[in-house]
């Protein structure tokens, strides 16, 4: 059934929206917080790959430049009540370079839902938005350049 | 087919300057010293030496030397001329010791290590994965096949303590990338790894000992470059007949050349055709891979001995790709069907044969005539036969988004027997390997007649020959080495020297004709096997990086041989750092 709706979703979806490139200016060495945000119950996972290359998400907590997890939302925060639902990834000292973002939808916590939207903003540790942008993932796809931003 | 040059003329000028530079570096040695708590000298210590500097020029990349230290408890390690150098310490059963060499002597303690948690952290992943228990021997050597060949298991990346829902999560993901883990295994894994994991984690003392290193080491060294990132994954190796290597970064497109003798790399982008896609043009498996910069996926290199061209399978594009060295330019060449080119090697009469993992085929390229043949391969069952027609049906749903990673699998026709390891005899016969289906083949070129045997093992994966004709195979989800004499029709079979015994998965090997060795690949150790045919003797090289992944491995002339850290996600490597790895031995 799922495969069968899968596949009929799969022919009208157009490739998961793909945003410019965020400069982030005079930000090397601070801490920073990114952040994605929806609103379908369904569990959506946040991934942040870090100039050097490595990626952060609920498997790998921790990368040796530093970027950690931090809040998480699954099918349990999701049954609980209303979203907005959010994920963030904390950043205590940017590095130089690109960062980017990437969503996963791996669990749809017995929801119809087929894409969902969301929205990633980048904050500085005193909570001002440094970046925002929007994107989407589509049920079962890791959506990899959900957005990027460069810290200079 | 596109013609793609001229780009790279610049960086050969460059190139040829700094090679004049490099020439007039000098080295000078720095004796280590290295004794223990009580002043005594501590030998077969690994003595590695990191340059402070890590490159200086464009492309140049100093490499981090290796070497042991004697009886006596000395090494001596080659240096730049000036500048300081970091020394690191490491054996089993010590902490990790470091030290900073200025002039041509230092000398360092390390200290003995008595806390089971760090002797657990400091011993190699296949100790922690040998003592997972699954409860079925079965369920295991599936689990050692469909997990073991990406990353290693056992290491700080793989080890937590997860929910279930996490494991069933990351499970999920491992299947997108190409894990052929049965449905059966998917639903009782996650539950059993969760269990293990937390016992494990909470009695680190039941983590075994691995084997003490050995004499023969005070006669090697081992010279390892840093090449790409960790984003990267350095495949396969090559050294081609100028002495050049070249490792392929089948998550980047690069196609990264390393001229050992000046330490200069140059990277070579593999082009992409206009409306490519990231992550690959069949069913888009990459694209799960959060760094993906790949649009071909370079796989595996082979030379052509008439013009010393090479050749690149690219796997996730079903496209081979040419090189030409002396203009640096790339061809490509869009296959006119099948999926999945895998391992390419080229015969004598510069026929480019390769597998094609995914449909089921061998192929052959011939240069001569610039013409393709398609070698179609019977399947096991009609079930099988059914998934490898649908193919392009369903690869092409996966390129809309369709998960087909939530097809079920079952032992057979999910696993699809993936024509694997290919090699040409020194008689002009191509061998390869069926890597799901336990069989090794021979297609004869001259009658087009191919022949299976099926093997007494699971998991034949890459095989070579010896100068005899005999086939080398390694039996990755066993642990051990297996040999088939095409004469006789037999196989005989050898347990690896790696302990724990049998928790080795061996990726590949190569044979050095010349001289009788087989080189295997301790993919789940972080080492070097070397196997001397007519003594039947083993030696293990540890290779200085903790989590080093190899796949592959070459020989040069000179006997020393090249391998390739190509963890993916090179993240699980000790630093993160992908490397090209050469060992000189005493031969
Ligand atoms: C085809 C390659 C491949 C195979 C086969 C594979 N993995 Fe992975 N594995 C990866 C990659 C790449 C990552 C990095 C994280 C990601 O993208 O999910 C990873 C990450 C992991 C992690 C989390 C640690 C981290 O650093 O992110 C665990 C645990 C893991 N794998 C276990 C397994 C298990 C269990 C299997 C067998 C079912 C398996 N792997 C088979 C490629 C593979």
């Amino acid at each position: 059934m799922r495969l069968a709706a899968g596949l009929l979703i799969g022919c009208v979806l157009a490739m998961p929206a793909r945003a410019e490139v965020v400069s982030i200016a005079d930000a090397v060495g601070t801490s920073l917080i990114v952040e994605i945000a929806w609103n379908d119950p369904v569990d959506l996972d946040i991934f942040l790959t870090d100039p050097p290359g490595e990626t952060v998400y609920f498997a790998n907590r921790l990368a040796k430049g530093g970027a950690v997890m931090g809040r998480e939302s699954g099918c349990a925060e999701a049954a609980q009540g209303d979203g907005p639902y959010s994920e963030t990834i904390r950043i205590p000292t940017a590095l130089s370079g690109r960062y980017r973002v990437s969503v996963d939808f791996i669990k749809d916590c017995g929801n119809t839902t087929l894409k969902a939207d969301l929205r990633v903003v980048v904050k500085s540790a005193d909570g001002t938005v440094l970046g925002r942008g929007k994107s989407d993932v589509q049920y079962r796809n890791l959506n990899p350049v959900a957005w990027e931003f460069d810290v200079k | 087919m596109n013609t793609w040059g001229g780009m790279k003329c610049a960086g050969l000028l460059t190139l040829a300057m700094l090679a004049t530079d490099v020439a007039g570096l000098q080295a000078r040695e720095i004796a280590v010293t290295v004794v223990d708590d009580s002043g005594q000298p501590v030998p077969l210590v690994m003595v590695t030496a990191v340059p402070a500097e890590a490159g200086g020029k464009d492309g140049m990349v100093m490499p981090e030397e290796t070497v042991f230290t004697g009886r006596d408890g000395v090494a001596l390690v080659t240096a730049p001329e000036s500048g300081a150098v970091n020394v690191r310490l490491r054996k089993s059963g010590f902490s990790d010791g470091e030290g900073t060499a200025t002039g041509t002597a230092v000398s360092l303690t390390l200290k003995k290590e008595t806390d089971p948690q760090a002797l657990a952290d400091n011993t190699p992943a296949n100790a922690w994965a040998a003592v997972i228990d699954l409860g079925d021997g079965n369920l295991k050597t599936h689990f050692r096949l469909q997990c073991a060949f990406c990353h290693q298991q056992g290491t700080p990346n793989t080890i937590a303590d997860r929910t279930e829902e996490e494991w069933e999560k990351i499970i999920d993901r491992m299947i997108r990338y190409g894990s052929r883990l049965r449905s059966s295994a998917q639903d009782e894994l996650p539950k059993l790894l969760k269990a293990e994991h937390k016992r494990l984690l909470a009695n680190p003392s039941l983590i075994p000992p691995v084997k003490a290193w050995e004499d023969h080491l005070t006669k090697a060294r081992i010279t390892e470059w840093t090449l790409g990132d960790s984003s990267s994954q350095l495949h396969d190796v090559f050294v081609a007949s100028t002495g050049l290597v070249y490792a392929g970064d089948n998550l980047q497109d690069n196609l990264i050349e390393l001229d050992p003798e000046t330490n200069i790399s140059v990277v070579h982008k593999i082009p992409k055709r206009e409306g490519d896609k990231l992550g690959g043009n069949i069913g888009g498996r990459l694209k799960n891979y959060p760094g993906v910069g790949t649009y071909v996926g370079l796989h595996s290199l082979a030379e052509s001995l008439v013009d010393n061209h090479l050749f690149l399978t690219g796997s996730d594009s079903s496209r081979l790709v040419e090189f030409a060295p002396e203009t640096q330019s790339f061809t490509l060449y869009d296959l006119p069907e099948g999926y999945y080119p895998h391992t390419v090697r080229i015969d004598q009469k510069d026929r480019v044969w390769f597998t094609m993992a995914v449909s089921n085929q061998v192929a052959m390229f011939d240069r001569t005539s610039n013409t393709f043949k398609f070698y179609d391969l019977p399947t096991r069952s009609l079930k099988e036969k059914a998934t490898i027609t649908a193919l392009p049906v369903i690869l092409k749903l996966a390129n809309w988004g369709v998960p087909i990673h939530k097809m079920p699998i079952d032992a057979e026709s999910g696993g699809l027997p993936l024509p694997y390891g290919i090699e040409i005899a020194p008689n002009g016969h191509v061998w390869f390997t069926r890597l799901h289906s336990d069989e090794i083949a021979r297609v004869n070129p001259d009658t087009d007649e191919v022949t299976f045997f099926k093997t007494p093992f699971v998991s034949p994966r890459r095989l070579r020959a010896d100068a005899d004709g005999n086939l080398w195979i390694t039996v990755f989800a066993e642990g051990r080495l297996a040999k088939f004499d095409p004469k006789t029709e037999t196989f005989t079979l050898y347990d690896l020297p790696t302990e724990p015994a049998g928790s080795e998965t061996p990726y590949s090997l190569n044979v050095d004709r010349k001289r009788g060795i087989v080189w295997i690949n301790g993919t789940a150790s972080d080492s070097m096997i070397r196997f001397d045919i007519a003594k039947e003797e083993w030696k293990i090289f540890p290779l200085p990086r903790r989590r080093t992944f190899t796949r592959d491995v070459d020989i040069a002339e000179d006997g020393s041989i090249f391998t390739s850290n190509g963890s993916f996600p090179a993240w699980h490597i000790e630093d993160g750092q992908p490397t090209v790895i050469r060992i000189v031995t005493e031969n």
